[in-house]
């Protein structure tokens, strides 16, 4: 009964307001200049580049940060024993240094003042340090010279793991023609143990076929000699680094390095083994003309001039809509019935790899040199979800982990990137 | 990137596994799975190719165990028809949406997108005559993520300051979803729905 005396109250209100709704619509729409004025006021907000010093994120928002003094006694929650840190940490500010506090060095503005995130602030002026913070063992330290500028064959030579495999697309390219990173075809995906840590290094060069596939798009042969500045190896370089990593590398001090094969290389070399196993497509034509959207012409390019081309557009049914829901599902559990036993073992978590904690850091050795930040460390005060730490690492001020891209892509003439599987 | 989305990926299967199997209905579930042969499957996904309902309690509690196990992981076909019966249910309550929105930001002409991406550009004095066309294209390339940056804050701008200020009348409600294209940038659909009269009258 008091139920319903409720809900008749809600509905004559809802009644009531609809009735008023109705009797003032249609109402006025707000200026749109105001609304102008906000969207580009909103925009201004975020047209900074501001690193915390304490997680060492890159922001945009200047909302989002503050600015503390260097005299701030709370920084002292953020020192850390230099003993424990392989590297030298100091960011040129006395008044920092002293006290052995880490902060990231690209947020010191002035030798007063440094900018930190909100988040971190009311974290570690209360006392506790952020489990964000750079300070609580996520430190990742300088790129040392001798493992800059390595192709990627030479870091994959070097890696104790490798957890994804490329796939290269070159071709021919014409100026000013518009070309597709994309590549459609079948891959046969063999498993293989991503856990494995490979203690003898550096791995064979034959072995880089494993790991790396090259498909030329052209009705050309592929050049070689063109090819080569891609799939170059150093052997000097490759030995610089692997005894600068046996020395610094948290993960590396177990590591052996091959002598043996390493006098089997020449000073220089290609890859031959993954050129000579290079897949070709004719043309790349059809596969483009599907990407092909509405304005494909570059606007900018002065020489374009008339209507904008149009294309049939269709609609394919990618996510397999008009089939019926559980048929897929059905289909593959019936492929896998037959020859896949699946024990069941009560009681213990079963072991994954990412709870390994060298599982990122020994397979990017040129993105953590020194082993340290780590995804799962038991030393840490507050510990990260693995999440977090991602989140983290793709934001921060050095923008470490996206960095490999640049040496694909900067490749002049030949156009390729990979494909990340 | 893509080595921890699929880490994270299987890090959110494994926990959902974990709490299925710790649950005390699990031992008749149990008993049920194992019963299960090649058969039954083949004898279900006929019925479900004439769109007939299946009958084996087994497999429909295969196929459920198998949603919720799915349906938590993100970019996941079982994910994609929780957020359709999400839009649907905000059209049942809401209303028809008063527009159907796709934004797709220009990252490659945008000076802010250079300005993540580490050029120095003072924004309120921006020549453009100093970025060729691929200059700018090489400079998101190397900083893939400053796109995705511009990408949110540009549609958070939108939102915040265009949609919920009223371009359309008071705003109700939005839904979205952003999808990639070709070359990995980003755009998003939107439906937008505004408070009107005739709003929740289904729901009444």
């Amino acid at each position: 009964m008091l139920l319903t005396n409720f809900r008749l109250e809600e509905l004559n209100r809802h009644y009531y307001s609809i009735k008023t709704t109705q009797a003032v619509w249609p109402q006025l729409l707000p200026d749109p200049k105001q609304l102008y004025a906000n969207f580009y006021e909103m925009m201004h907000k975020v047209s900074y580049n501001i690193v915390c010093a304490c997680c060492g994120i890159l922001g945009h928002n200047i909302d989002e940060f503050i600015m503390v003094s260097t005299e701030d006694q709370s920084l002292t929650t953020l020192a850390v024993g230099p003993d424990v840190v392989p590297f030298s940490f100091s960011c040129g500010v006395a008044a920092i240094d002293q006290r052995y506090i880490m902060i990231d060095p690209l947020a010191v503005r002035d030798q007063d003042t440094i900018t930190v995130c909100n988040k971190c602030y009311s974290c570690f002026s209360g006392g506790t340090l952020p489990a964000e913070a750079l300070a609580n063992f996520r430190w990742i330290g300088p790129v040392p010279a001798e493992l800059q500028d390595l192709t990627w064959a030479e870091e994959a030579l070097i890696a104790r793991s490798h957890v994804f495999g490329r796939i290269f697309r070159l071709e021919q390219r014409r100026n000013g023609e518009p070309t597709y990173s994309s590549l459609k075809g079948h891959i046969v995906l063999v498993p293989q143990n991503t856990i494995r840590l490979l203690d003898i290094l550096p791995v064979s060069p034959d072995s880089l076929t494993d790991i790396a596939h090259v498909v030329w798009v052209g009705k050309m042969k592929p050049d070689i000699s063109k090819l080569a500045p891609q799939f170059t190896v150093r052997k000097n370089k490759v030995i610089t680094a692997l005894r600068w990593l046996c020395q610094h590398h948290e993960d590396y001090w177990n590591v052996t390095i091959d002598i043996a094969e390493l006098s089997k290389w020449p000073s220089v070399f290609v890859t031959e083994a993954l050129l000579s196993s290079v897949g070709r497509v004719q043309s790349g034509a059809v596969e483009d003309a599907m990407r092909d959207g509405f304005a494909t012409e570059e606007i900018d390019v002065d020489e374009f001039s008339g209507d904008i081309p149009n294309t049939t557009s269709a609609i394919i049914d990618v996510n397999n809509v008009s089939q019926p829901q559980h048929l897929m599902t059905l289909e593959q559990l019936q492929s896998l019935h037959g020859n896949l036993t699946i024990n069941v073992v009560p009681g213990s978590d079963i072991l994954q790899h990412y709870k390994d904690s060298a599982y990122f850091t020994s397979a990017f050795p040129t993105l953590f040199p020194w082993g340290t930040g780590k995804h799962i460390d038991n030393r840490r005060q507050r510990s990260l979800k693995l999440g977090r730490w991602i989140e983290l690492l793709l934001k921060n001020s050095s923008r470490y982990v996206v960095t490999f891209f640049e040496k694909i892509i900067d490749d002049i003439g030949v156009s390729s990137l990979t494909a990340i599987l | 990137m893509i080595v921890s989305f699929d880490v994270i990926r299987r890090e959110q299967a494994m926990t959902k596994v974990t709490i299925r199997t710790k649950q005390r209905a699990w031992k008749r579930t149990q008993r049920l799975l194992e019963s299960l042969t090649a058969e039954d499957l083949g004898r279900a996904a006929k019925q479900e190719q004439k769109y007939f309902k299946i009958t084996d309690p087994a497999i429909l509690e295969l196929l459920k165990l198998i949603g919720q196990i799915r349906g938590a992981t993100s970019g996941s076909d079982e994910r994609k028809s929780y957020m359709l019966t999400e839009l649907k249910s905000s059209f049942i309550y809401h209303g028809c949406p008063v527009i159907y929105l796709t934004i797709n930001p220009g990252d490659r002409h945008s000076p802010l997108a250079l300005l993540y991406a580490g050029a120095k550009i003072d924004v309120n004095n921006f020549i453009p005559e100093e970025y060729s066309v691929i200059d700018r294209v090489r400079m998101l390339l190397r900083n893939p993520l400053s796109v995705v940056e511009y990408f949110h804050h540009m549609i958070q701008a939108i939102i915040e300051g265009v949609l919920k200020q009223g371009m359309f009348g008071e705003l109700a409600h939005y839904y979205g979803t952003i999808e990639y294209q070709g070359r990995f940038t980003p755009h998003i659909h939107m439906a937008v729905f505004h408070f009107s009269y005739h709003s929740k009258l289904i729901y009444l």
